[in-house]
């Protein structure tokens, strides 16, 4: 029996536990059992208890209550960063596909540019000039991502219109928006979708290791990586200040990648991790 | 010297469903028998269940005997002695079937069991008269040659080659000569028939067109839809009394009969030394030379020619597709544009596998209104004879003839008035490619559509045109109305083509033109 | 295109890359906060606290005022001749610092991806051999959740376990092989799940084409079959990746060259940004970006110039 495309994506397990991390850290303000700030130094670097499910920081804070709160920042800035560099990386792409020419050629060396520096580098760079902050972190990151977005798109355009059946199109009359409606925009949307759930995950990790550098978020604020580098000198004494919020995007993560790869399979390809290196060979 | 390769009710199952029956048959050695199908009648299936190559999700049932011994009995690694030395295989695309990266020699060198270092010396002499029995002369550098850098017709010598090396008793050919030109496929099949002959060894001749075999077949065995519906010597399969199966095949062989030409009349389609060059290089071989034809109304010109020989980039430059890089395209009467279509070959890339046909065809009518795009579709599908009901299915559900005629339609969309089929049958069954053809005539007929037929199979070139062109290396080397080109081509390549045409002629009783 | 073309025109591309990601690295100096003079002479010398006087009168002498493209092909001549400035932090010569950390983010690179590839590819032909079956399934679950793991809590996890608790390895530091088991462990861990899809996605290519079906045809065994005309065919996108991903450890290494103190590249130009050692970061960034440019470069080019199908241009006829 054939379920829809779409309920098997979204009615799925990985999809079930997103929502649910979702739904409770956006909740977190109402269901966090203390207030993530409040330190309490006598009751410092516990493990699990019934007061505190997943114990206590150095300070004495409740590592749950951190994490839930923490989780706003990381999870939003990521998906700020994704839901940025899909839609530049997209338009780009696209706008390289159609034009063609020179345009195309530009766009395609300043891909490979992009693409061969680490991203790392690339991020501090522009911490460097610009100071550590919430846009720079989204800036810096998103400009990383935007990349393998674009070349995806631009690839996918290209093969699209190169084939025979848009050929044909064109030749009874088909104008371009009837080409880009129905023969390229399909092709290019799923992909393209699959590949962001997986870019998601990757940011999230990738923001997460700028905040435990110290150029991400900054004090007061906290997510998950600033809160693994507070933990990182205490964890002979309690590890689960790593074990938590390093679970918590290693789940998220996992869930977002399991996601893209649903979206993929039901598409008919095989593995989502295979749109990075399906993008590569272009020309 | 094993003498009889038998199958009793062997049967390929998917899943449940069977895609072949309880075939029973026999080849004996020095025989050769050719199977006759459609395509998708599961004929091709026997050769793979026969050498338990059939892929995972298939299951073979029944037996299968090498004089008298089980085949089917025998694990993996046991059939792996029986293949490619008892019974070894021909493949359709010889240059897609062979690995890009090795040499003809390293093939050789597998099929002879010596791939093995330093065993290759033992072989060269082996390899190299292999290579000179099926023609590939000089054989040393060939052998050293990868695939892509052999022609067509030498990757098929050189498969040939691989199939005689380690001196097989049976030969299982699946389609080898189906996707070759005439006079390639002509000159294959003597080949095959004389090693066969000189050899004594058995061959199993897979193929859709009944007309390349009737030459060289002792017997002919005919599936349909996975049964073996009927079986006779060659001889017999004109005659009226045989399986209405048989009848179909036989009557999709193209007759040798044909309709007079039409008035001259007005032209509406003409090229002025037209050329087209891909590369910078003022030097150097052209794709087309220079060229200077002319078409006119109610008229079908066929266009002749092997691969590469510069007729499908004529027929991109005179539907547009692309600019001739020196000449010109006149494509109007008058003052009035000539509308021009084209139909290329392969019916499955020419319409996009995710949106259903109605959505494909309504490119050419969309910028009308709904109801006039509504009848315009309603009235293209009952030209091409095919159900409305079709419109809602995609690609993939119709079969390769179905499309075809869809392309059709969604070219009778725009009301044109010159039709370029480039090759428009070569990937369809005989049955299917005289369907094809048919209509394309009765479209002349009935709304005055003039055709420009591209092919490298001269019986499809005889069988539909006025006028013939040939194109050979870049240039047209002939032009003269059909009976003329029989009786009195002059260039070479004219003449081989007419010659090739012997060699598969066509039936003279069956078959039958309408309008003869 | 000619092979002579191709190479040609990738040198000329390579050649524009490295120019224009130096050129922004040039820029930063400009672009940062504070005085860029005084930011440029603190490169060359040490001035300490000197006045406004004396430094315009160094400007002049070294051409600080002159045209920015001026300054940066003299910048650049220096620099790949060796002359990369001096640190703002120890007035050191900053190739000093610079080319044996690059020595050291090159060994790791290199170990990582010497593992990545081993252990890839007997995953990646086992995944395709069995696809659909239990191991092909666990193994591209594996792949999924490799890349999910936040290195910056898995390595202090394993040090806590293999270093603290259990005695195995070394915790830190770049003195011995047994100390880069775990940093190579983490840095391969990504590395390997999409070379691992890449090579199951060209195996199971290799093999639903024809051309095991004629091989097998002609007598040779599976595993034969699959030795000879599978795994090459299954191996090729697997080169091109590589030259990615060694271009992408080079720097990105940071987090575990922080974690295990090993004095890489990638410390070095982070201790550099945090530090506001810009000669320092400068020369990190370019000599990462030339050797990233030229790797990805060189294995792209002998990958176009061996496989004997790109070299075929588009035939028309």
């Amino acid at each position: 029996m054939a379920r829809s495309a779409t309920s098997r994506i979204l009615l799925s397990a990985p999809a079930f536990i997103l929502v649910a991390i979702v739904v409770v850290t956006i909740a977190a303000p109402w269901i966090s059992p203390y207030d993530p700030d409040a330190q309490s130094l006598a009751d410092r670097l516990q493990g699990p208890s019934a007061l505190h499910l997943l114990g206590t920081d150095a300070l004495g804070r409740d590592t749950l209550s951190r994490v839930l709160h923490g989780g706003q920042f990381s999870l939003s800035v990521a998906l700020i960063t994704t839901l940025f560099s899909l839609l530049v990386g997209t338009a780009l792409g696209l706008i390289s596909a159609l034009r063609g020419g020179w345009l195309d050629e530009i766009f395609l060396r300043i891909n490979d540019l992009l693409l061969a520096l680490p991203e790392i580098v690339i991020a501090l760079l522009i911490i460097a000039v610009m100071g550590p902050g919430f846009f720079t972190m989204v800036l810096s990151v998103g400009v990383v991502a935007w990349t393998p977005t674009a070349r995806l798109v631009r690839s996918m355009a290209a093969q699209a219109l190169s084939t025979h059946h848009v050929e044909a199109s064109k030749h009874v009359g088909a104008s371009r928006w009837f080409i880009l409606r129905h023969h390229v925009l399909p092709f290019v949307a799923g992909p393209v979708l699959a590949q962001a759930a997986l870019r998601f995950g990757l940011l999230l990790v990738l923001l997460g290791s700028l905040s435990y550098l110290g150029i991400g978020v900054q004090p007061p604020q906290s997510d998950w990586g600033s809160m693994l580098s507070d933990a990182q000198p205490h964890a002979i004494r309690s590890p689960w200040g790593l074990i938590a919020p390093g679970a918590a995007i290693f789940l998220v993560s996992f869930c977002v990648t399991l996601l893209g790869n649903r979206i993929t399979h039901v598409l008919g390809g095989e593995d989502v991790l295979d749109t990075e290196t399906k993008a590569e060979s272009h020309g | 010297m094993a003498e009889e390769l038998e199958f009793i009710d062997l049967s390929v199952v998917s899943g449940q469903k069977p895609l072949l029956s309880k075939a029973r048959g026999a080849l004996r050695s020095g025989e050769l028998v050719a199977v006759v199908g459609r395509s998708g009648s599961g004929k091709t299936l026997l050769t793979k269940a026969i050498m338990g190559l059939l892929p995972e999700q298939l299951r073979a049932e029944g037996q299968i005997l090498l004089d008298g011994q089980r085949l089917d009995r025998l694990d993996d690694k046991a059939m792996d002695q029986v293949r490619g030395r008892r019974v070894s295989m021909l493949f359709q695309q010889p240059k897609r079937v062979m690995n890009p990266r090795m040499t003809i020699r390293a093939h050789l060198l597998e099929a002879l069991g010596a791939h093995g270092w330093g065993k290759a010396r033992q072989h060269e002499g082996q390899v190299l008269s292999l290579l000179e029995e099926v023609g590939l002369s000089p054989a040393k550098p060939i052998a050293g040659k990868r695939p892509d850098q052999l022609s067509g017709g030498m990757a098929q010598r050189a498969m040939l080659a691989i199939a005689l090396a380690a001196d097989p008793e049976f030969i299982l050919a699946d389609e080898p000569t189906s996707s070759l030109d005439s006079i390639l496929k002509a000159e294959v099949l003597q080949l095959l028939r004389r090693k066969q002959q000189e050899r004594g060894v058995g061959v199993l001749f897979i193929t859709h067109d009944i007309a390349s075999i009737q030459h060289i077949a002792d017997r002919v065995v005919v599936v349909s839809d996975g049964q073996i519906v009927d079986q006779c010597p060659t001889a017999q399969i004109f005659s009226r009394d045989r399986h209405a199966k048989t009848r179909e095949l036989v009557e999709a062989t193209l007759p040798a009969v044909r309709a007079p030409r039409p008035e001259n009349s007005e032209c509406l389609l003409q090229a002025v030394g037209a050329s087209k060059n891909y590369t910078r290089r003022a030097k150097g071989p052209a794709a087309l030379e220079p060229t200077s034809l002319s078409l006119h109304a109610g008229q079908v010109l066929g266009v002749v020619g092997r691969s590469g020989s510069g007729k499908s980039t004529f027929a991109r430059l005179l539907a547009g597709l692309e600019q001739p890089t020196s000449g010109q395209i006149i494509s109007n009467h008058g003052d009035v544009p000539t509308r021009v279509q084209i139909i290329a070959q392969e019916p499955y890339s020419s319409f996009d596998p995710r949106l259903d046909v109605r959505t494909s065809m309504s490119a050419a009518v969309h910028r009308m209104p709904e109801d006039q795009a509504v009848e315009r579709m309603a009235r293209a599908m009952a030209q091409v004879g095919l159900p409305g009901e079709l419109l809602d299915r995609r690609p993939g559900q119709c079969s390769g003839g179905q499309l075809q005629r869809l392309a059709i339609a969604r070219a009778l969309l725009t009301d044109p008035q010159v039709l370029i089929c480039d090759e428009s049958t070569s990937a369809l069954d005989s049955v299917a490619q005289r369907h094809i053809l048919d209509l394309l005539l009765e479209l002349r007929d009935t709304i005055g559509l003039s055709l420009v037929v591209i092919s490298h199979d001269m019986d499809v070139i005889r069988y539909v045109s006025d006028d013939v062109a040939v194109f050979y290396e870049g240039e047209l080397v002939e032009h003269r109305p059909l009976n003329d080109f029989l009786a009195n081509a002059e260039h070479q390549h004219s003449k081989d083509l007419i010659a090739a045409l012997d060699i598969t002629a066509a039936a003279s009783s069956a078959g039958g033109h309408p309008g003869a | 295109m000619s092979p002579l073309a191709t190479v040609l025109r990738r040198v000329v591309g390579l050649g524009a890359a490295v120019l224009l990601s130096s050129f922004a690295v040039f820029l930063v100096p400009f672009v940062s906060p504070g005085d860029p003079v005084r930011a440029l002479l603190r490169a060359r010398m040490d001035i300490g606290e000197a006045d406004e006087a004396t430094v315009q009168a160094y400007a002049e002498q070294f051409g600080l005022h002159d045209p920015m493209l001026v300054q940066f092909g003299r910048w650049l001549g220096r620099f790949f001749t060796g002359d990369m400035g001096l640190s703002h932090i120890s007035g050191t010569p900053v190739a000093d610092q610079v080319l044996p950390a690059i020595g050291v983010t090159l060994s790791l690179a290199g170990g990582t991806l010497l593992v990545a590839i081993l252990v890839s590819i007997v995953l990646g032909v086992v995944s395709a051999t069995r696809a659909g079956q239990w191991p092909d399934r666990l193994i591209t679950s594996m792949t999924h959740a490799f890349i999910a793991i936040p290195e910056y809590a898995l390595a202090p996890l394993l040090v806590l376990l293999f270093a603290v608790r259990l005695s195995l390895l070394p915790s830190a530091g770049y003195d011995s092989p047994a100390s880069l088991v775990l940093p190579v462990f983490i840095l391969s861990l990504r590395p390997i799940s999409f070379f691992t899809v890449a090579v199951r996605s060209g195996v199971r290519q290799a093999l639903d084409s024809e051309h095991v079906l004629a091989a097998r045809a002609r007598g040779l065994g599976r595993t034969q079959a699959l030795m000879r005309h599978v795994v090459p065919h299954g191996l090729l996108p697997l080169w091109t990746m590589v030259g990615v991903w060694f271009a992408g450890l080079l720097g990105g290494s940071v987090i575990v060259e922080v974690i295990f103190a090993i004095p890489g590249m990638g410390r070095l130009i982070f201790d550099a940004i945090i530090n506001g050692d810009i000669p320092v970061a400068q020369g990190g960034v370019v000599v990462v970006v030339t050797c990233a440019v030229l790797v990805t470069g060189i294995i792209d080019l002998v990958h176009k110039l061996s496989d004997p199908n790109v070299r075929i241009g588009v035939r028309h006829g």
